[in-house]
């Protein structure tokens, strides 16, 4: 092996290690307290300046859960977009990288098993970005490539994904405010969104889910190929487009108008709610539909906003529709493995964890269910042996004071 | 005193013409902080939205009175009331703002007390009902109706209640919600009859 080759084959053993125990979450001094190995060992194998011989390999690759070929194997740079990032600045860093390199990882097992993808739908915006209504036609053309008619809600949007080419990937928890990503991936566009919880606090509503995949699709045809945001104002002007699109994906603007003249034609909480019973839309993105249709005003929109604060449907609206979950990466590995279990297998032949392959198809609730509480034992009641024995203690009574 | 409620009829009657009223009222009470904002001594006192407020109250209890066939006049010294047969007697119901403090519903009693000269001759009785309404800081109202059967000797003297109806918040269509298509096919993708989750399962 020439010195050259050893350099490459170091850096790229250092950049799988350090892939994958960012996509753990872990840090150096995590992985180095778990494997027994020096932190500073650790930080010079990720950046390729240390050979780890075969017991170090293993240690490292037992706590990263995956194969010591898995580390050995050639890494290749992947090609990924990260203009969104920025609107991720709430988030802690660790959980973005969690959440890119997990997805990175997914992605090359995906091509390791050479699985068959959903043939490329999903267009690529070439318009001026400032105009809501080139935003709102390719929106309106995107449905109808779907099939979907204007007045008609969206039956499932992560399938709708799905079928533009999307590879959809759960998400356990949130990113800061946020409850999805996207990225594109050596071409592959991903979205990951957040599934359901047992935990009322990290259940996502499915409005809410429909709308985050829908953002997401929006942020990968308007925005790919575009460069980091410059400014916190230019990462909101790309969520702003992105929010536009996904309202006109899932709610067209004549269809949402029309239903609502249907409706008694005043925008309230209880017009609102017949709107969201409908297309699964929250009653909240209502207000600001109404508002950017030019329906209703500022004041009007704050109005409402009061009304549902004081309703307390900030946190929990009422017609909470159910959450959705994807179907092609299950789909996929069963066609590629036949009738061997295919968890088991793809974690062969990708040399990961089981853990990591069901991390990216499991779409259960996360969590524990709530327990129910424990039974009360009843007392069983004292028996008696002689009813007529006096339990009450005497009272001795004192003497009258004369 | 025996309390005397409002029939069941009247009292589903008014349940509808609340609900009209509350959603016109949330519907239009946006219009109340915009107008304030006009100027800055339309805030120097309460007195501006109150009386505003009032005026969507007024439009829409009107509104939402007469598309249920019940009849709001104008009695004595402006005040808008319903007139409606309740059993035996007539129930005069005024629409009068209240507020809640420390639990209780209170309404100031006017001074110009025109429910004075209700009939009690013998040939029918008229009584006196408030239909409440109550407004708060987050644009949203809250209506009762009670029945009046005197009033407290305080300095500001105010309405003393017998039956008291509470009107809950209506409900917004039930349990029905938007459910997502759980289908599995894949259009492009699916190879027919294969690989179908639905179909192992």
């Amino acid at each position: 092996m020439t010195s050259r080759n050893t350099t490459e084959a170091l850096t790229s053993i250092g950049e799988r290690v350090r892939r994958l125990r960012l996509a753990l979450g872990l840090t150096q001094s995590d992985l180095a307290t778990r494997s027994q190995i020096a932190s500073g060992t650790i930080s010079m194998i990720e950046n390729g300046h240390f050979s780890a011989d075969a017991e170090a390999l293993s240690s490292i690759a037992d706590v990263l859960d995956c194969a010591v070929d898995y580390l050995l194997s050639d890494v290749a740079d992947p090609s990924f977009d990260r203009p969104k990032l920025r609107a991720y600045a709430d988030a802690p860093q660790r959980a973005v990288d969690r959440t890119v390199f997990d997805t990175i990882a997914a992605v090359e097992a995906i091509h390791a098993l050479d699985l068959r993808l959903v043939p490329m739908n999903l267009p690529i915006y070439r318009g001026d970005l400032n105009d809501d209504e080139g935003i709102d036609r390719v929106a309106a053309d995107l449905r109808e490539s779907l099939g979907y008619d204007p007045d008609e809600a969206i039956p499932n949007v992560i399938r709708a994904a799905e079928r533009l080419g999307c590879v959809v990937l759960p998400l356990d928890g949130e990113l800061g405010r946020h409850w999805g990503m996207s990225l594109t991936i050596n071409g592959l566009p991903v979205i990951r969104v957040t599934r359901p919880s047992h935990d009322p606090e990290f259940n996502i509503p499915g409005d809410r889910q429909r709308f985050t995949v829908a953002h997401e699709l929006g942020h990968l045809i308007l925005h790919s190929g575009a460069t980091t945001p410059s400014s916190p104002s230019d990462a909101s002007r790309m969520e702003r487009e992105a929010n536009r699109f996904a309202a006109s994906f899932l709610v067209p603007g004549d269809a949402a108008l029309a239903d609502l003249a249907a409706n008694g034609g005043r925008v309230t909480l209880s017009t609102l709610a017949a709107l969201k019973r409908k297309w699964g839309y929250s009653i909240k993105a209502f207000v600001f539909r109404f508002r950017d249709l030019g329906e209703i005003d500022d004041g009007q929109a704050r109005s409402l906003y009061k009304q549902i604060s004081a309703r307390r449907w900030n946190k929990d609206e009422p017609h909470r529709p159910g959450t959705e979950y994807a179907v092609w990466f299950g789909k996929a590995l069963r066609e590629k493995q036949l009738n061997m279990d295919g968890v088991e297998a793809a974690s062969k032949l990708t040399g990961l964890g089981e853990a990591y392959i069901k991390r990216w198809s499991n779409w259960e609730p996360s969590g524990s269910p709530a327990l129910t509480p424990a039974p009360v034992k009843q007392l069983r009641k004292r028996e008696s042996t002689n009813s007529s024995v006096d339990l009450n203690a005497k009272i001795s009574h004192l003497p009258r004071r004369p | 005193m025996p309390m005397v409620a409002l029939s069941p009829e009247l009292v589903e009657q008014l349940r509808h013409v609340v609900n009209d009223a509350r959603e016109g009222f949330e519907a239009g009470v946006w219009a109340v902080n915009d107008a304030l904002a006009l100027h800055a001594a339309f805030i120097d006192t309460n007195s501006p939205r109150s009386a505003l407020i009032r005026s969507i109250v007024v439009s829409e209890f009107r509104a939402a009175a007469e598309r249920r066939g019940l009849y709001a006049r104008t009695g004595t010294g402006g005040a808008v009331e319903l007139y409606e047969a309740n059993g035996n007697e007539y129930a005069v119901i005024r629409l009068r703002s209240a507020a809640e403090v420390d639990g209780q519903i209170r309404v100031i009693a006017n001074s110009g007390s025109s429910w004075n000269g209700l009939s009690d001759d013998g040939l029918w009785r008229e009584s006196r009902y408030v239909f409440g309404f109550m407004v708060n800081d987050h644009d949203s109202i809250s209506f009762f109706v009670a029945e009046v059967i005197g009033e407290t000797n305080a300095s500001v003297a105010h309405l003393e209640f017998g039956w008291v109806h509470r009107f809950s918040a209506p409900t917004t269509g039930g349990d029905v919600s938007f459910t997502p298509d759980g289908g599995d096919s894949l259009d492009g993708w699916d190879i027919a009859g294969e690989f179908d989750i639905a179909d192992e399962a």
